[in-house]
């Protein structure tokens, strides 16, 4: 009796329980070994499912190459990226890399937890790829790939690290003086991420200058969060999108450099949303003052940075009127209709620099669940005057 | 296999196990018959990795390879689907870290690839190499 003997399946089944090292050494063993681990796509297949999500990529009736999948995830996430500094991330590996990063930051499974413990199998890997020595998060780019670059980073807002003291001049310019959607409605990835990294920046640093009185309003499972189930799942012609929101915003005043402390005495904004049409909404809500929101408009952006799945990206604009004032509010909701980052301005101001410049400034909202209200948490908010 | 045949009251021949393995089998039964069932899903996280195989299982899986190749094909054959597990974790403990020609040696096998074949499948093997 020897091993060679066995049926192929339950060497399928010692095949399963190997690394991938000792998995390409019993291919070098013999013919009969190489027949039923090379291009059996149950063993490839159970090998992915062990690591990674379900990819969403698979066309539900047609063959998936789980080999393939399975050794391109491999080689690029375990053995390229770690010895990758995406300096331009334009080189050839750079770009691949980037790809299937992308690829596996869709198939996540985000999921909702108090303690904001990373549960899905591609959290895990994405938060492994996390660097200590990064000052701005996972990966930094700049040339052709840049939007990828930036659309991964924005994805992975919260495994992003603290911007240091260095960085945040430039992140601040761009922040307040950069409309985060272009004129023609596309999403300027640079411009969102900047703000991720801002508001991550003003979420986490426990100082003065920064949201730490809006997070003491806050319970933890209110706290900016991963989107539930897959991206893929938030594809589609229609937007369903949640209506609870908290958020939170920051004044670039005229002429005067954009200061730290922007934030720190700021309102926690709560609103909420319901659709009136498939791509319109309205809503109420309250940070100094009530509010309320009209001529909500959601539509899909025309631009995604591998143009492979349209649409997730999503154009939000609506007006934010207390009694006498008006406010413009346009910006990106990010594919897992999870959070929205943009700028508010004056109305009709978007054409005018010099006066975009002066009246307007970021804004962040975060979808939390159904119920919650900080109404009674803040007796400076108008749900108490 | 009981699902398979019904109710019957005669002896049920088991003719690719024999007495010395099928001893083995139920002594394996026997030590784990109050273990809770075993998850269906394949996929979770919550398989075992090969190194996870109990001390009382590490003890009884040591005995010579033709008991143990014998043991794995009765409980394919049985469908003791934990025992297989566990039969071949060990089969993989004994392969893992292994050159292909320590495998051959563990295993008694012939290496039948020429020169050439061996270097295509290093070629396609550059995969999981670390660079």
């Amino acid at each position: 009796m020897t091993l060679l003997f066995f049926p192929p399946e339950i060497l399928k089944l010692i095949a399963g329980e190997l690394s991938d090292i000792d998995l390409c050494n019993l291919c070098l063993v013999c013919h009969i070994f190489n027949s039923v681990v090379r291009d059996d796509q149950v063993v490839w297949r159970a090998k992915l499912l062990s690591i990674y999500d379900e990819p969403s990529s698979k066309v539900p009736g047609e063959p998936y190459d789980w080999k393939g999948a399975y050794q391109l995830r491999q080689k690029t996430i375990l053995r390229g990226v770690p010895r990758m500094e995406f300096g331009t991330g334009n080189l050839s590996e750079e770009a691949e890399a980037l790809e299937v990063i992308w690829d596996i930051l869709h198939d996540a499974r985000g999921c909702k937890s108090e303690t904001k413990e990373i549960t899905g199998k591609n959290f895990k890997i994405l938060n492994s790829l996390k660097r200590p020595d990064r000052t701005l998060g996972l990966l930094e780019g700049r040339g052709n790939n840049y939007a990828l670059v930036a659309a991964v980073n924005v994805l992975m807002t919260p495994l992003l690290q603290l911007p240091e003291e260095k960085d945040l001049y430039n992140l601040h310019t761009m922040v307040y003086s950069t409309p985060a959607v272009s004129f023609d409605g596309y999403p300027q990835f640079q411009v969102i991420e900047a703000l991720a990294k801002y508001f991550i920046y003003h979420i986490h640093k426990d100082s003065g200058s920064s949201m730490l009185y809006q997070k003491r309003l806050m319970q933890p499972h209110e706290y900016p969060s991963w989107w539930e189930g897959k991206l893929s799942d938030y594809m589609g012609p229609r937007h369903k999108i949640p209506s609870k929101w908290y958020g939170a915003y920051a004044y670039a005043q005229r002429n005067i450099r954009p200061q730290l402390h922007d934030l720190s005495d700021g309102p926690l904004v709560d609103m909420t949303l319901y659709m009136t049409s498939h791509n319109e909404f309205q809503g109420s809500g309250c940070d100094i003052q009530t509010f309320t929101i009209t001529h909500g408009k959601i539509s899909s952006t025309k631009l995604d940075p591998t143009l492979r799945y349209n649409g997730v990206w999503k154009h939000i604009e609506f007006q934010k009127s207390y009694h006498s004032h008006q406010w413009t509010y346009e910006g990106v909701m990010l594919p897992g209709n999870n959070m929205i980052l943009g700028h508010w301005r004056r109305p009709g101001t978007l054409n005018s620099p010099e006066n975009f410049r002066g009246n307007n400034g970021p804004f962040v909202l975060w979808s939390v669940p159904e119920g919650s209200t900080i109404a009674g948490r803040d007796d400076r908010l108008g749900f108490s005057r | 296999m009981l699902e398979d045949v019904g109710e019957v009251t005669e002896a049920i021949p088991i003719p690719n196990v024999n007495e010395n393995v099928l001893k083995k089998v139920i002594e394996w039964c026997e030590h784990h018959k109050g273990d809770p069932p075993a998850q269906a899903d394949d996929d979770s996280d919550s398989r075992k990795k090969s190194s996870d195989i109990d001390e009382w299982d590490q003890k009884f899986m040591q005995v010579d390879q033709e008991m143990l190749f014998e043991i794995i094909l009765a409980a394919n054959y049985l469908d003791i689907k934990p025992l297989l597990d566990v039969g071949c974790k060990t089969v993989a403990n004994m392969i893992k870290g292994k050159s292909p020609e320590e495998i051959r040696k563990t295993f008694n096998i012939q290496n039948d690839f020429t020169p050439d074949e061996e270097e295509q499948i290093r070629r396609e093997n550059e995969w999981a190499e670390d660079r």
